[in-house]
């Protein structure tokens, strides 16, 4: 048979116990518990909203699509900049290992706003309006994003062994930091390789 | 003459609208990125705050496209209509700011009376749980100790 003092102990720990359930909303609503790790996805979808069937054999005036997304999984709404960039075969790409974003001039932007555990989702429509070529090289002076005429003047060489001008569509995801009332460069980006036909 | 005054209005105007120049379009479009900007970290507190905030984010959503299509303009030499899309900008954040701080402080309101409203019920909870605890050890040991006589060997009275 059980004594006493155990019988004590057993009863003391139950209302220990059943305390502690009484406390417990007071000490979560008072206590913030570990949130996870924070991060950003971003990335590109194909035409077909897959990751597969991406533009690259592009042609003046005809229209691509592509989807870019943004998921936020940083547990509070977010600010980001989307910094669209154009490149050739040459021109030096965000850097990942100093987390340096290109030297590049943006020729697009997105402005999200991004609440905790959503994605931003949105299907681009870009084309080529204007390429000007000449022997070995093509230059393109107009894009079309989304609408917006934009005046670019990106020069490509001729790949000699694929027999079009390389071009590089990428995408930078800045992040509006609140402590420094600035945007700061995620080191994400995503970008696309077009190969240009000029009917040369 | 009447003709003359019209059109010299007519004139005026498009002159007062028209013919921004790069540096009152960057002005513009800068005012409105800092407009954008107060108006964000006055959401994302009253997020934190716990405040509803989902109506604010997609009007500052729409506003996004404005500023886009703004520096667009701008990238165009188009400096007039960059001016007047960041005007818009600006007026289209109008209000967000001090309506994120409104949300907020209700959020924090509602937040304290929940804190007291939990921290009243624990505190009667532990009352009750300590008064009725030590009454339930004491008819406990009662009745241990009732059980426990009950086993005792009755005494044999001798004849």
């Amino acid at each position: 048979m059980i004594s006493l003092s155990s019988l004590r102990l057993l009863y003391t720990t139950f209302c220990v116990a059943l305390g502690l359930i009484i406390l417990t909303p007071t000490i979560t609503s008072v206590i913030s518990f570990s949130e996870g790790e924070k991060f950003s996805e971003f990335y590109i979808l194909g035409s077909t909203n897959m990751a597969n069937d991406y533009p690259f054999s592009v042609e003046t005036k005809a229209i691509y699509y592509i989807s870019l997304a943004i998921a936020n999984h940083m547990n509070d709404l977010k600010y980001y900049k989307v910094y669209v960039k154009l490149g050739n075969q040459t021109d030096r790409l965000p850097n990942g290992m100093n987390g340096t974003p290109s030297t590049l001039e943006a020729i697009f932007e997105y402005n999200v706003f991004l609440d905790a555990g959503k994605i931003w989702e949105r299907r681009i429509a870009f084309s080529f309006e204007e390429i000007r070529s000449s022997g070995n090289s093509c230059r393109v002076t107009e894009i079309m994003i989304d609408d917006h005429t934009l005046n670019v003047d990106k020069a490509s060489i001729l790949d000699q062994t694929s027999n079009n001008f390389r071009y590089q569509l990428f995408f930078e995801l800045w992040l509006y930091n609140t402590a420094t009332s600035d945007f700061l460069y995620q080191n994400q980006f995503t970008s696309i390789w077009l190969a240009m036909k000029t009917g040369l | 003459m009447v003709l003359f005054v019209f059109l010299f209005l007519c004139l005026s105007r498009c002159c007062l609208v028209l013919g921004y120049s790069s540096d009152q379009a960057s002005s513009l479009i800068a005012e409105a990125d800092g407009s954008i900007r107060t108006a964000f970290v006055a959401v994302a507190e009253a997020e934190q705050a716990g405040a509803n905030v989902s109506s604010l984010v997609m009007r500052l959503n729409e506003i996004g496209p404005v500023l886009t299509e703004a520096n667009v303009a701008f990238r165009t030499g188009d400096y007039d209509n960059a001016s007047l899309l960041a005007g818009r900008c600006v007026s289209l954040v109008d209000g967000v700011a001090s309506e994120a701080q409104y949300l907020k402080n209700s959020a924090e309101s509602a937040r304290r009376n929940q804190l007291m409203l939990v921290t009243s019920a624990s505190s009667v909870g532990l009352c009750v749980l300590f008064v009725v605890g030590l009454f339930g050890w004491k008819f406990l040991k009662w009745r241990f100790v009732k059980h426990a006589l009950g086993m005792k060997p009755e005494e044999v009275t001798e004849v």
